[in-house]
């Protein structure tokens, strides 16, 4: 059945950067914010958009993700027409490939797409924390007429060179995209968010499949492609908190920005809510002779230390003389007694033992992985 | 706490094995689930002005009805009738379609029942009337058995052991009693003859010599429970324990089933402050159940500011705390303001305390505001209660 715009949610990436974070969880499935996984803020973007058909393609250790989006429901997306779909490669009589690159991704789904008969089609991808109306993008797209809009952000200077940056007319009309320049002519950065009128997309896609010399990629062919052919290629300029939290650091940060008193990222709008899979907790408990202060908790969790300035995710129990301070605490995590966390991230399911040290003041972030055990009095202040 | 070694409670975040219980259980289950709300009316009138008792929120961001049907579900019973009588709007919107509870299914699932009406549109007595117009449902149905229950007396009687108790020992009907705990005035006493059948069944209300408590559940079969219904509604009865039960227990083999586990009665203001504070003290019944379902909000994780100081506190999600808060429960999304103070205090969800502000001992029902400075101060025996979206 018609759907005026599909999105398109690329979650293949593997997110090397994130280290033992990823090393069995595709990079949209790592937890943020207490609650939430990456991939919440796209799909909840969808929803609170009024977009109700996202396609998300998979590839790199699928299995928690998938296991994580269900049929969608979470995000309101269970529809009987559209709803989410998630999107592997496949086999098929063209042979057995994988992925190729991102606009390789959207080609061999050209039938989902078109199952749909959409006027638009988004691009979206699961890496970044960011709240936006796409509704407002495509009305931004349909006034100008364009052929694609990129939505793009307003980087510093000095920052531009890491970036995507996109030189525009004053009607925001893009005339030159530059990947990573080493002498900026603009700050525009691209967020990797697109819309394209289906016909256009669908045409460019079916060119770059022939090329051979193509990495089938939005960023380096289909953007510079369209531009080449003199298409209708505007930006559209979003305002707010966007973080890319692609490394351990970033990570790090982007949890830390939800401590501030007035943080610039709010969770807490209730006409934006973000909507994550629940895991039925009971509601924390805080002991009798716990601290808490500058933190932001989830349920389940059972504190009778001190957290000072830390997320911590659902299910986490901090002992008794404890004190886990400008950390990250990932579901399940289990911190004993008289144990001493300072900047650290503890992935899912970590065993700190009574009595041990992670991390030391001013020190790197270090990194405790998934299930891992680090036994009673063990000082840990750096990964060898 | 105990000692922690390298034994995390859990190994996946996923992991399910803790849900099932002692045995494996059946893929089909025998028993019909059937929330019977028609005994549980007029109780707690102050937090039950627009609400049923099912629906009364407890322990930070449950209500009442998730207790049960959390019991039921976890045990594979997979049909679940809830009888209401009278103000059940908010317990329809607490229920929706069933499915936070597993229970929107195309295969049993969950069935709410408006209260039977007379001819003129007035209310029956009791619950019989209810169960005898809502007969087809039972015919319906493919289970043998039915357990009923209320909503008002938590527990976590395993179902599936007693209907196997009631099938071992030929019973006509078997009834959950416990021995400790909650000689409550809202209880009754049963007595109980030899080997473990009932003999007695009092009016609520405890007397010192009483032994034995009944929870409130019953198993039977279904065809004797429609047999029951239909002759007693024939006659005139209105009320299934006391119209049908108590008057056949020469009769009918009714026999005790021993539960063991923890039982919390919600039936007063007192009662319900008691039971929820029982539970800071890590004694409630939520400690018993791996997961409680109940409808999910979507709220973000509880926000903690500079300057707060939190103890003895069970606190759900959405809540921002820059004041001080001791021995506790706040439900989903209450802000408490800086220098305000909570103490021994029950604040029902989107309630604001604002700045230097104190409440102690009280019961704050939803969306209460307690202005900037004020103070609302009750006693460990009469806690106060504020009715909901008052502004203080």
């Amino acid at each position: 059945m018609k759907q005026e715009m599909v999105a398109m949610l690329l979650a293949g990436g593997e997110g090397k950067r994130l280290g033992p974070l990823t090393r069995k969880t595709a990079k949209p499935a790592v937890h943020f914010g207490g609650k939430y996984r990456i991939i919440d803020f796209p799909l909840s973007n969808c929803t609170n958009s009024g977009i109700t058909t996202v396609g998300v393609l998979t590839q790199y250790e699928p299995l928690e993700l998938n296991r994580y989006l269900g049929i969608g429901t979470a995000w309101d997306l269970d529809r009987r027409n559209g709803g989410l779909a998630i999107l592997p490669p496949y086999q098929a009589q063209s042979g057995k490939n994988w992925y190729e690159g991102t606009a390789n991704a959207i080609y061999r789904n050209l039938s989902y797409i078109d199952d749909y008969d959409p006027d638009y089609v988004l691009i979206l991808s699961g890496d970044h924390i960011y709240k936006m109306d796409y509704e407002k993008m495509l009305e931004a797209h349909k006034e100008k007429q364009a052929d694609v809009t990129i939505s793009v952000m307003e980087v510093p200077w000095d920052e531009a060179p890491r970036f995507g940056i996109l030189n525009t007319a004053d009607d925001l009309r893009i005339n030159e995209f530059e990947e990573k320049p080493e002498e900026p002519k603009s700050n525009l950065a691209s967020m990797g968010i697109y819309i394209f009128n289906w016909s256009v997309l669908r045409e460019h896609l079916i060119k770059d499949a022939e090329d051979e010399t193509s990495s089938f990629d939005f960023g380096k062919n289909i953007i510079p492609n369209t531009l080449l052919q003199g298409l209708d290629v505007f930006a559209y300029k979003f305002k707010g908190y966007w973080k890319d939290v692609g490394t351990i650091q970033s990570l790090w940060e982007a949890n830390m920005d939800l401590l501030e008193e007035e943080p610039p990222f709010d969770l807490y709008d209730p006409e934006w809510k973000i909507y994550s899979v629940n895991p039925n907790q009971t509601p924390q408990y805080i002991g009798k002779d716990a601290c808490v202060e500058q933190s932001v908790i989830n349920e389940g969790c059972h504190i009778e230390g001190e957290v000072q300035h830390s997320v911590l995710f659902y299910d986490v129990r901090v002992g008794e003389g404890s004190l886990v301070k400008d950390s990250v605490i990932m579901p399940g995590a289990r911190i004993g007694k008289d144990v001493t966390i300072h900047r650290a991230i503890v992935a899912s399911c970590a065993v700190i033992e009574d009595g041990a040290t992670v991390g030391e003041p001013g020190g790197e972030i270090v990194v405790i992985e998934p299930h891992e055990n680090i036994e009673s009095g063990t000082v840990f202040k750096q990964r060898v | 706490m105990k000692t922690l070694k390298a034994e995390p409670s859990s190994n996946n975040e996923f992991d399910t094995s803790k849900e099932t219980r002692k045995e494996a259980l059946l893929l089909t289950n025998d028993l019909l689930g059937v929330i019977n709300l028609g005994t549980e009316q007029g109780l707690f009138p102050e937090f039950t002005g627009h609400r049923n008792l099912a629906s009364v929120p407890f322990s930070g961001r449950y209500r009442l009805i998730d207790f049960t049907l959390t019991n039921m579900i976890t045990q594979n019973i997979n049909q679940v009738g809830i009888f209401t009588l009278d103000k059940y709007r908010s317990l329809m919107d607490h229920l929706g379609s069933g499915k936070e509870w597993d229970l929107d299914r195309s295969q049993g699932g969950l069935h709410i029942f408006p209260p039977a009406l007379k001819p003129d549109g007035e209310a029956y007595l009791g619950d019989l009337a209810n169960f005898s117009m809502h007969r087809e449902h039972f015919i319906r149905s493919k289970q043998p058995y039915v357990v009923i229950t209320g909503s008002n007396v938590l527990t976590t009687i395993d179902y599936n052991d007693m209907l196997a108790h009631h099938k071992s020992m030929g019973a006509d009907i078997t009834l959950a009693y416990t021995t400790h705990e909650q000689k409550c005035g809202y209880c009754r006493p049963i007595r109980l003859g030899e080997n473990d059948r009932v003999v007695g069944i009092s009016e609520r209300g405890f007397s010192p010599d009483d032994e034995y408590t009944y929870t409130e559940t019953i198993i039977m079969s279904k065809n004797l429970f429609m047999r029951l219904v239909d002759e007693a509604t024939s006659k005139g009865e209105y009320d299934l324990l006391d119209g049908v039960i108590r008057p056949q227990l020469h009769r009918l083999h009714v026999h005790g089933y021993h539960y063991v586990g923890k039982m919390q009665v919600i039936h007063s203001v007192l009662s319900y402050y008691n039971e929820s504070m029982r539970l800071l003290r890590g004694e409630g019944i939520i400690y018993d159940f791996p997961h409680i379902y109940t409808k999910i909000k979507h709220e973000p994780p509880t926000r903690y500011l500079k300057g707060s100081k939190v103890n003895e506190a069970l606190v759900a999600n959405g809540c921002k705390i820059h004041g001080e808060v001791q021995n506790s429960i706040l439900f989903r999304g209450v802000q408490v303001s800086k220098h305000a103070r909570v103490k021994n205090s029950i604040i029902s969800s989107k309630s604001i305390i604002e700045e230097g502000a104190v409440v102690e001992n009280a019961i704050l029902d939803k969306e209460v505001v307690v202005k900037r400075g004020q103070v609302i101060r009750g006693t460990i025996d009469e806690p106060i209660v504020i009715a909901k979206r008052t502004v203080v």
